[in-house]
């Protein structure tokens, strides 16, 4: 009877030696350096300036401001200052180019007889990972200075915990992205705003259902426009 | 995180493998008696996905400390009681190679969900025996605790299951088959369980006795994500093949010390790592 008091102690007092909150280290995901051109212009007029941006995120995959140079295919239809002023010169098409060391990306353009200005709006809908059950349609406009993301009625994800939502440039991760909130509910219309300083309608291209405890995307869905 | 989000306690339903199978067919004669003492430990950061495939996740830790017992109130009728004393569940601190905390670490310590279970013969006597059991899942853990509560001790949830156990010994009583059929009826919208178990036990040497043990859980798909009362990635829907090994050892004719690793060879929102579990018993 003695010897099994000790063994039942021994087993009490050793749940306090295995039972304490222990470190993960995650290593740090090294992905290419990546210039985004965040734009809406369809068209420039002819003698119209328009100035356009870019975001650049380093080697791990965060945002961060870097010198951006601009160039243009062909100044007789498009100049562009190395700042991303743009003037429309003559009607065509030309290719607008932003690049950070050996980052780049470009757009195609057209200059023409009116400015346009594409919807600033953007949508998509979500698929579902790993058998996760998520879907519904959002969309992602500008509000005044804030940057808000919509989830249509269809909206369903399914339970989870601590999930929340991300815009990100990846559609599993969420490294360099940036976090709209806490999921508010798993079906049904819902809105998250940030401020236009954290991200553009442009920034990024993907809207991520994510749990943050355990670092597991559960739904995901890229923008279409 | 609301009270309807929170982490698993997948791992706690492996500790089922070794309590739906006590005793077998065999109710436990009136009089008699076996109490353990045991202590489990789970520490996983790998995870079976819905679609059954293994993802790292962040380190979850389960850590069970409780008691078992079981007591023949006739020859044929017997109760038992698994008894989650203290129960802890942790999440391990996220920090980046390059030193940065991205996460800090949470913890909850409660009582865990109890189990109340009765079991009477319907076949005894015989080479083949038959028991029936009816299992009352108590729902006395935390659902949502930790600093973000999404951390469990229970599910929230009260199930009642029923049991079909057949048994048969071999070799002179050395040795035991136990065979499982089990429903699950779950409340609060979780899926209800179809559970097939087998168990092959024997004498290895004197005084010890070694037992594989090999649960099915299954679910049957009729609840709702959306509309249990605790989190969906872990409690709905799981499904599990548990194989434990197990081994004990007499120390004499009352006490006893055992051991287990019990894991899942598949499952789906099953914590995939093995469980280990050490307890002393006693034999009355």
């Amino acid at each position: 009877m003695k010897r099994i008091k000790t063994y039942a102690i021994l087993l009490l007092a050793g749940m306090g030696l295995v039972s304490c909150i222990g470190t993960d280290v995650v290593e740090d995901i090294i992905v290419e350096q990546t210039v985004s051109i965040s734009q809406r212009l369809e068209t420039l007029a002819v003698g119209d300036s328009y100035q356009f941006e870019a975001n650049f995120f380093d080697e791990m995959g965060e945002q961060s401001s870097t010198e951006i140079t601009w160039t243009s295919n062909n100044e007789a239809v498009m100049s562009i200052t190395t700042s991303g002023l743009a003037t429309g010169v003559a009607e065509g098409n030309v290719w607008i180019s932003a690049m950070s060391g050996a980052a780049r990306d470009s757009v195609m353009v057209s200059v023409g007889q009116n400015t346009v200005l594409a919807a600033a709006e953007r949508s998509g809908s979500f698929v579902g990972l790993r058998d996760y059950n998520v879907s519904g349609n959002f969309t992602l406009t500008e509000d005044g200075d804030n940057l808000v993301l919509t989830f249509s009625s269809n909206f369903v994800a399914s339970r989870g915990p601590g999930l929340f939502v991300y815009l990100s440039n990846n559609a599993t991760r969420v490294t360099g992205g940036v976090e709209m909130g806490q999921l508010m509910q798993n079906s049904g219309a819902q809105t998250y705003t940030i401020a236009l300083t954290e991200a553009q309608l442009d920034t990024y291209n993907h809207v991520l259902i994510y749990c943050r405890p355990f670092g597991v995307a559960f739904g995901t869905g890229q923008f279409d426009n | 995180m609301k009270s309807t989000n929170h982490i698993i306690l997948s791992g706690l339903l492996m500790l089922m493998t070794s309590s739906v199978f006590a005793g077998g067919g065999w109710p436990t004669p009136k009089g008699k008696g076996y109490f353990k003492l045991s202590q489990y430990v789970l520490q996983a950061n790998q995870y079976y996905s819905p679609s059954g495939e293994i993802i790292d996740i962040a380190t979850a830790g389960i850590y069970i400390s409780s008691i078992y017992g079981e007591y023949g109130l006739t020859d044929r009728l017997g109760v038992s009681a698994y008894v989650p004393f203290f129960s802890r569940a942790t999440l391990n601190e996220q920090v980046s190679s390059s030193g940065t905390l991205l996460a800090e670490g949470d913890a909850v310590n409660s009582l865990g969900d109890f189990d109340i279970s009765f079991k009477y013969g319907l076949i005894v006597n015989k080479p083949i025996v038959v028991s029936a059991s009816l299992t009352l899942g108590l729902p006395f853990g935390n659902p949502s605790g930790g600093s973000t509560e999404i951390l469990q001790t229970g599910d929230g949830e009260f199930n009642v299951m029923l049991s079909l156990e057949a048994s048969r010994s071999f070799n002179g009583g050395k040795g035991y088959i136990n065979t499982l059929l089990a429903f699950n009826n779950r409340s609060e919208n979780f899926s209800d369980e179809l559970r097939l178990g087998i168990e092959v036990g024997y004498n290895i040497a004197p005084k010890w006795n070694a037992a594989l043990k090999v649960l099915s859980v299954n679910s049957l798909n009729n609840g709702s994500d959306l509309e249990t009362p605790a989190n969906g990635i872990f409690s709905n829907n799981i499904e599990y093949l548990a194989i434990t090994p197990e081994v004990n050892y007499s120390l004499n004719e009352r006490f006893g010390v055992s051991g287990s690793i019990g894991f899942a060879a598949s499952g789906r929102r099953v914590l995939a790592r093995p469980a280990y579990s050490l307890g002393v018993f006693m034999k009355l």
